[in-house]
């Protein structure tokens, strides 16, 4: 399993850990029933404090991502696919209607935004 | 979550400096930094949890039993370091630990010669000889051999170089792997926290300012940075304390969603060190007295 | 309280070498025992308090698993158990001197001079300790000092005042035997001894250090 904590982002390291953990799981590098180092021993190899990692993996386990079994340790919760998917799906629907928002104040019209969208995509323009 | 301490409104004067009802608690499984400027009660109070110091009023209990009445029993179960060496210096490793060893039910030799052989150290010579980080190195194995259950450091790390102090926090943390250790971390050397501790208790002119979560802590408090042109007397007022120039403010907040609500995009709000929470706690409180 | 014992005689050990040498020296010269084991027991047991204040010890010791009260205790069992010793090593220099030197008219001293020697190490002990652990190394000395010439000037002024009864007493323990005088001398100093055991045990458990 591999996690890179940044100690200068703005963002919480417990945040860090829970968004890598989630996009290992979505990618499909971590399955169901793989177990995770235990909550010391990841605070130890990432020189963070327990109570931090601790955090972490109550996130996860509220969001249904890993089962915590007493004494046996952290394993990755049986996901469904295309629930992931579609809450994956929520979330850049939302941040598009952001983007057509912030649009909209400086008047770029909607061909130019799409234009933008396929440039910045990488692809050839069809 | 059980306590390994508990300080109930312990008091103890000298002549020109006094702690006076401090009560905290130490959380069982993690570890707790103690911080506090030079001369705020961080080694006052480190001896009193020892039983150095004789407290005048207040209790005091360590695994729940009370400091006075249980008190070899509590010490067969505590790892101690302190910063200045406090082992016979005409003596050698060897020679120490024939003293020392049998005085520990537990003492674990093969724990002992772990670290000694780890941390390169010359069982012969005489301690005066050693340097500085020598004499923690073989402080720090002769504390944990006993396979204690609390250890105690006070400034641990404290005029040693930054390899060493990783290398500390680095076994620091494998000890951590056993849920049942407890550690309290005397510093202010506020960084070496942000590699480990889970809470810190703040000392501030013999007086516990607050005992916390080190990550809650750092996400109320907040710096905030902006023109001076939006402070006044009532705004002034929800900060900790300010620090005023020609290009504008920066300040400590303890309420960051407060300030939020209040200057909205017209200020920066930073996260916090440990350090820029003492530094304005005690430029505010000096402010208060004068 | 066994390991706080043998810690003293183990960081003392050359020491003991050098008062095998002290105790050899006065029997050399011919001098009866008693002297050799006072002057051995007044060297070793203040080395022992100053040794361990020196080296800023107390800190240690209390943060080990030790009870304040042991910690003392085994000060004054060790002074015990080192009268012992000097009163063995007495013993057999005497004799070797006598079987190969041919110094001594007898093989072994009296019973009577190993005695007072031995109470001269439990009277030094009773009053060195409590003011060592009451005022610190530093000041041990000058306190000391001072206490010896009050004790002179208090033995005077009795003197003095007392000069008209000085035969009435003469003739008071002259109805004693020595033994009988002795074995009086050996249970007073076993009760200062035991009171100042016990005295120096409360000021150390209410130190700060």
């Amino acid at each position: 399993m591999k996690i890179i904590i940044s100690n200068t982002s703005k963002e919480p390291i417990y945040e860090q850990i829970i968004k890598q953990i989630k996009e290992l799981v979505l990618k499909g590098e971590l399955q169901e029933g793989d177990s995770l180092p235990s909550i010391r021993q990841l605070a130890k190899d990432l020189q963070i404090s327990v109570i931090t990692t601790k955090r972490a993996y109550e996130e996860l386990e509220k969001d249904g991502f890993i089962v915590s079994v007493v004494g046996k340790g952290s394993f990755i919760a049986s996901q469904n696919k295309e629930l992931l998917k579609e809450r994956r799906l929520k979330i850049i629907e939302e941040k598009l209607i952001e983007i057509i928002e912030e649009s909209k104040i400086i008047d770029l019209s909607k061909d130019e935004l799409i234009e933008m969208v396929l440039i910045l995509y990488g692809d050839d323009v069809i | 979550m059980t306590n390994v301490v508990e300080f109930k409104r312990v008091t103890k004067s000298f002549k020109n400096f006094s702690l006076k009802d401090v009560s905290f608690s130490i959380k069982k499984g993690y570890v707790t930094g103690f911080i506090g400027a030079n001369g705020a009660g961080k080694s006052t109070t480190i001896k009193l949890l020892m039983n150095l110091l004789r407290k005048e009023s207040g209790e005091i209990t360590i695994f729940g039993l009370d400091q006075d009445k249980h008190n070899q029993a509590i010490k067969e179960r505590i790892g101690f370091v302190y910063d200045e060496n406090c082992f016979y210096e005409t003596l050698s490793i060897r020679e120490l630990r024939k003293i020392i060893a049998p005085m520990y039910q537990n003492w674990n030799d093969d724990i002992f010669y772990k670290y000694i052989d780890q941390f390169q150290l010359p069982e012969k010579q005489v301690i005066k000889s050693f340097s500085k980080g020598m004499k923690m190195k073989m402080a720090i194995s002769f504390a944990i051999s006993h396979d204690p259950e609390f250890i105690i450091m006070d400034e641990p790390t404290s005029g040693l170089d930054p390899v060493f102090r990783r290398e500390i926090l680095e076994l620091l943390h494998d000890i951590m792997l056993d849920e049942q250790k407890t550690i309290f971390f005397s510093t202010h050397i506020t960084t070496d926290l942000d590699r480990i501790a889970d809470y810190i208790t703040y000392i501030h002119g013999g007086r516990i300012l607050f005992s916390k979560e080190r990550d809650e802590l750092l996400s109320e408090y907040g710096i905030v940075k902006g023109s001076t042109d939006l402070l006044d007397s009532d705004i002034e007022k929800e900060f900790v304390s300010i620090r005023k120039t020609n290009v504008g403010f920066e300040a400590l907040t303890s309420d960051v969603k407060k300030s939020k609500e209040i200057f909205g995009h017209e200020v920066l709000i930073e996260k916090p060190t440990l350090d820029d929470i003492m530094y304005y706690t005690n430029k505010g409180e000096l402010t208060c007295t004068h | 309280m066994y390991s706080l014992i043998l810690k003293d005689y183990l960081m003392l050990k050359r020491m003991l070498l050098l008062i095998v040498v002290i105790i050899a020296f006065f029997h050399i010269l011919q001098n009866p025992p008693t002297l050799a084991i006072s002057m051995a027991g007044i060297f070793f047991i203040s080395s022992i308090g100053s040794f361990e204040d020196r080296s800023n010890s107390h800190i240690m010791l209390n943060s080990l698993p030790l009870n304040r009260k042991n910690i003392i205790s085994s000060k004054y069992v060790g002074a015990l158990i080192f009268g012992v010793f000097a009163v063995i090593m007495s013993v057999i220099f005497q004799a070797v001197f006598y079987f190969v030197f041919h110094i001594y008219d007898h093989p072994f001293p009296e019973v009577k001079h190993l005695f007072i020697g031995m109470l001269c190490i439990l009277l030094f002990t009773s009053i060195y300790f409590p003011i060592l652990y009451k005022f610190g190394e530093k000041y041990t000395r000058i306190v000391t000092m001072f206490l010896v010439i009050a004790v002179i000037a208090f033995g005077q002024i009795m003197m003095y005042v007392l000069k008209d009864q000085v035969y009435e007493i003469q003739q008071f323990l002259s109805q004693f035997t020595v033994n009988q005088l002795i074995f009086a001398g050996g249970l007073i100093i076993a009760i200062i001894y035991l009171v100042s055991w016990f005295c120096t045990i409360k000021i150390y458990e209410a130190k700060d250090f």
